[in-house]
């Protein structure tokens, strides 16, 4: 089946090439309809979820939905771990917007119960007298969802969000992989919901809260210099909601006279240390506040022990809320992640996020204003509605503009990770059974929630020294790109193009288990290469091939079929797209 | 006037207006070619950036009685006991002790091999808690946050726009233009410490230099396909596709160029007290200290990291043990040196992006601003306290608040005998440095 369609795929596709196929500038076929279509979701959001509406697209030009094969493979690049050519023929044929319903709606996959399930699978770690889950195993259950979950969207999204409220395992929690995974499976739960109850998920989750400090955390008692702990206080500031400077809708610096504007200080930050106080896991009393390991419980959100809440200060947040003395614990931590949610920074905070981790790396301030105001009103009303900032962020007419009318720098250096996915994904992983541990980290420099701190993989402002920099240009992802990097993916690249084990090898039992079938794309290269450099093009490169790397590609294979059979050919053409500067890059 | 000096002129001049970077890097351009034969003698910097904030106020630690006492009455639950502390044999400030765990570098210090800069951080201006709490202007920007304090510490500016580091800024006026291999090499990371203008560093692990697999040109057989791929890293168009083939382009060189070059230099046979990541990649940077005559380059920069030192919770279990890891590193390292003949020509120091609260939450500390520093190597004047020594005392003059001790010595102080020790002239400090004629000399020598 699968071998028949990549030669319908070929054939066809040779055929239309003939007829433009890959202009990808036009979007014949399709109505030019703007982004207004009413849905009717109903995901798993506790607030109302509506798609923008035209009261916040009517301000910018009208969008234009493009069903071109390219564009489709382009989206998905943009909202999935990589194309697959089903996935490009469903988007070309339904649309995006009904990729989108589906991709909301869609089951959600389990990385605690896939970590767990591999672990269980894993003759090695019982070997070990392993009694839990080690990183390995988490990370092949995100890969093995990465390559198989049927959300790719919530997944990807979950994956931007999970760098954006880091907890990482290079730390305490390094021993509670499978509590890890259930923290990442919230965030996948709240991806399409809003975003003032992402932010109490995480604020209340017990994996936050040992990771920066809150559980445990306690009020003040002066006589003996202990003050609350900043930690949580601080960061949730700086990193998940308003950052560290006031910010205009587009996400450029508000000044006066020329200089920035504080978001809070340092008096801004002790009060909401002092909020952040009384947070314990689930089940724990006054009595056993020091006896923490009796309510060990990872899986239900802190729960508030009024004794140890610095109940009796008063505490002046943002924007002078001010929460009295006498105050009870919970209704202040309301009031605080109120304060924080309302502020007016967190529209481009977080629409710069997700661009940048979805889209482009220097998004125009005028996309990040639209995304913004997705995210300040949903068009219903509604504030934080992240169904519809996702929405608007992949239907932009920033992000579907055809390559050839965007800026030369628009796109982004893909995030290691991903592209790895991609290059898998692109061609199907060939393997019984579940995955073994995944060190994703020796190729990628890069684990999900595996950061070096809470500050993430990258920062969202690095640019590299040189062009991009000189061009005033960031690429967040070169900073873990590095010179040993550049290596290990292009040797990652050509583990699994060129050296993965034959199918026959992982039958038997090879001890990585795992490679991919390029003997069904045989067919494609038995009368001429281009059927399937048309399929490399189409679904690695979103239709971007330019002709000279083509040209490389077929002189090579003319030298190449002199000694290597076809499957050897086809691996040599796979390795020579994934290793490329090109495929290193999403446009 | 030289060549040298004229670009240096005009950099001090540019520097008093609204320096272009752009234009700056243009000049230095002009200048690569006369750095390259410079120096006839050979040095090295090693910076250890200790990320999260060194609770250093638990490294040294006074002995006296009234002093201690007001330690431990400040520090609660998180002071070193006593009966934990080494001596530091010196008269430069009041008595000072470390703790046991920490006890490698005592040695390093009471044997001359090392000194500590205390009581250091970003300043804008030198000011007093008076000052600096009526007028806030006066305090560096976003002060107590992680990632901008590392950026003061690492740019040298005291601002966090700048994008070059000052270890990248005296890469930019020493580096060798006849190479594309930089000086600088970084074991800990990409870093803003080491980014110039124009200067890059290259990170690698500490396994060494890695090959590449399917574009190895030592195997003749891979000969067509990296002769295809070339033509396929020169069709790369768009700013992202060109710069990361430019990228490609330079790791294949300088891993070549480099591999070679530790061919013939043998793993250090000095046993380092600690086998963490951090010993790692000091014991790689001596390697690549000993290739320098074969690799020619005259001047070299380094950066290793160690990561954990944001100790909010459990700080009398995680401290002790960073303590140790970075004393019997630095010590293996030092070793090292010496049996590989270089020590002469090394200094190493540490970083941090701050000090950490004198006042506890229970068990861990909060992000403090100033803190001691070490300072290592042959070179340096050892055994010396160089700097103020706060008491570790609440509400005093020196604490802005909470414990968060003020520094009385700037970076640019610290920086510019660094980089005079390295070669660079005044004015050529002062490009490094812009902001060093507001503090002058420092009160003390480190060399």
């Amino acid at each position: 089946m699968q071998q028949l369609r990549l030669t319908q795929f070929g054939i066809i596709c040779f055929a239309l090439s003939l007829i433009g196929c890959g202009g990808g500038s036009s979007d014949s076929g399709t109505p030019n309809a703007p982004l207004t279509s009413p849905t009717t979701t109903t995901s798993s959001a506790s607030t109302t979820s509506t798609t923008p509406s035209s009261s916040t697209t009517s301000s910018s030009p009208s969008v234009v939905v493009s069903t071109t094969e390219n564009d489709a493979a382009r989206f998905l690049t943009q909202a999935t771990f990589g194309p697959t050519l089903d996935e490009i023929e469903d988007v070309a044929q339904n649309g995006l917007e009904a990729w989108l319903d589906a991709q909301i709606n869609a089951p959600m996959s389990s990385h605690r119960a896939k970590t767990l399930a591999i672990f269980n699978a894993d003759q090695n770690a019982r070997d070990n007298n392993a009694d839990s889950p080690w990183g390995g195993h988490r990370y092949g259950a995100w890969m093995d969802i990465a390559i198989h979950g049927q959300d790719q969207l919530r997944q990807r999204v979950a994956f931007a969000l999970s760098q954006l409220f880091v907890v990482s395992d290079k730390s305490i929690l390094d021993g509670q992989q499978l509590d890890v995974a259930g923290y990442y499976d919230g965030l996948a739960l709240h991806a399409f919901g809003n975003y003032r109850d992402l932010l109490e998920y995480v604020t209340l989750s017990p994996v936050m809260g040992v990771y920066l400090n809150m559980l445990g955390n306690e009020k003040p008692d002066l006589a003996n210099n202990i003050r609350p702990d900043e930690n949580y206080a601080r960061e949730v500031m700086q990193l998940f909601t308003i950052g560290l400077d006031e910010l205009n809708i587009d996400g450029s610096l508000r000044l006066v006279d020329g200089q920035p504007i504080p978001t809070y200080d340092i008096n801004i930050v002790k009060a909401y240390a002092h909020v952040f106080t009384g947070w314990h896991f689930r089940g724990t009393t006054a009595d056993t506040w020091h006896r923490w390991w009796q309510n060990r419980n990872f899986r239900n959100p802190m729960t508030l022990v009024p004794e140890y809440h610095a109940r009796d200060v008063r505490k002046t947040l943002l924007n002078d809320v001010v929460v009295e003395p006498g105050t009870d614990g919970e209704t202040a931590m309301q009031m605080a992640l109120d304060s924080l949610f309302e502020h007016p920074n967190v529209g481009p905070f977080v629409a710069k996020h997700m661009i940048q981790r979805l889209v482009t790396s220097n998004p125009s301030p005028q996309y990040i204003a639209r995304i913004a105001r997705v995210f300040n009103d949903d068009g219903s009303g509604v504030r934080g509605n992240l169904e519809a900032v996702v929405r608007a962020t992949l239907l932009d007419e920033a992000a579907r503009a055809p390559i050839n009318e965007q800026a030369s720098s628009f796109g982004k250096i893909k995030e290691p990770i991903i592209r790895g996915m991609q290059l898998i994904r692109a061609f199907g992983l060939y393997k019984d059974g579940e995955l073994g541990p995944q060190w994703l980290e020796y190729p990628h420099n890069q684990a999900p929630l595996a950061a070096p701190s809470v500050f993430n993989f990258f920062l969202d402002d690095f640019s590299p020294v040189g062009q991009l920099a000189d061009s005033g240009l960031v690429a967040p992802e070169m900073q873990i790109i590095n010179d040993t990097f550049m290596v290990r993916n292009s040797n990652h690249a050509g583990w699994w193009s060129m050296w993965v084990p034959s199918t026959a090898e992982v039958d038997g039992g090879h001890e990585r288990g795992m490679t991919i079938d390029y003997a069904q794309f045989t067919p494609m290269i038995a009368q001429n290469v281009e059927p399937f450099i048309d399929y490399l093009d189409t679904v690695l490169l979103a239709g971007s091939m330019s002709s000279e790397m083509r040209n490389a590609m077929t002189s090579y294979d003319v030298q190449a079929r002199q000694w290597l059979n076809d499957r050897e050919r086809i691996q040599e053409l796979v390795f020579l797209v994934t290793g490329s500067p090109q495929f290193a890059v999403q446009r | 006037m030289n060549r040298r000096q004229f670009l240096a002129t005009s950099i001090g001049a540019t520097l008093g207006g609204i320096a272009s970077f752009s234009t700056l890097a243009n000049q230095l351009q002009l200048s690569q070619a006369i750095s390259a034969h410079r120096f006839s003698d050979y040095k090295a910097l090693v910076c250890i950036f200790l990320y999260g904030g060194n609770d250093s106020f638990n490294l040294l630690i006074p002995t006296d009685n009234t002093s201690y006492q007001d330690y431990s009455r400040t520090r609660q639950t998180l002071a070193v006991p006593r009966e934990q502390l080494v001596t530091l044999n010196q008269s430069d400030a009041m008595p000072l002790a470390m703790p046991d765990s920490a006890s490698a570098l005592a040695s390093l210090f009471n044997n001359g091999r090392a000194s500590m800069v205390t009581n250091i951080g970003p300043m804008l201006a030198p000011a007093t808690k008076t000052e600096l709490l009526s007028n806030d202007a006066l305090q560096p920007p976003q002060l107590f946050s992680h990632n901008d304090q590392q950026a003061l510490w690492q740019n040298g500016v005291m601002d966090t726009g700048t994008t070059s580091g000052w270890g990248g800024r005296m890469a930019d006026l020493l580096m060798d233009a006849d190479t594309p291999l930089p000086l600088s090499f970084s074991l800990g990371g990409t870093n803003l410490f080491q980014s110039g203008r124009q200067a890059q560093h290259y990170v690698m692990n500490t396994d060494g230099v890695e090959q590449f697999g399917g574009l190895n040109p030592e195997f003749d057989w891979n000969n067509h396909r990296i002769e295809h791929y070339l033509r396929i890293l020169n069709a790369a168009e768009d700013t992202f596709s060109r710069a990361y083939a430019q990228k490609i382009l330079a790791v294949r060189e300088n891993n070549a160029m480099l591999s070679s070059a530790l061919a013939d230099i043998p793993t250090t046979d000095v046993t380092y007290g600690t086998t963490e990541n951090l010993a790692e990649q000091l014991q790689m940077i001596a390697r690549i200290i000993q290739a320098q005559s074969v690799l020619g380059q005259r001047r070299q920069i380094f950066f290793a990291s160690l990561g954990g030192f944001d100790t909010h919770d459990n700080q009398v279990n995680q401290l002790p043990r960073l303590q140790t890891i970075l004393s019997e590193a630095m010590a293996g390292f030092d070793a090292d040196l010496q049996a590989r003949g270089m020590a002469d020509n090394v200094v190493t120091f540490t970083q941090s992006e701050f000090g950490r609260t004198l006042t506890s939450n229970g068990d861990g500390t909060d992000h403090g601003w100033a803190g001691h520093q070490v300072i290592m190597g042959s070179p340096v004047q050892g055994g010396r306290i160089q700097g103020d020594v706060p008491e570790q005392v609440i509400n005093s003059s020196d604490d802005l608040g909470d414990g968060r001790i003020i520094p009385t010595t700037s970076i640019e102080q610290f920086g510019a005998q660094v980089a005079q020790w390295f070669g660079l002239g005044e004015s050529e400090i002062a490009d490094v440095f812009p902001h060093y004629h507001r503090f002058g000399r420092a009160g003390f020598e480190l060399f």
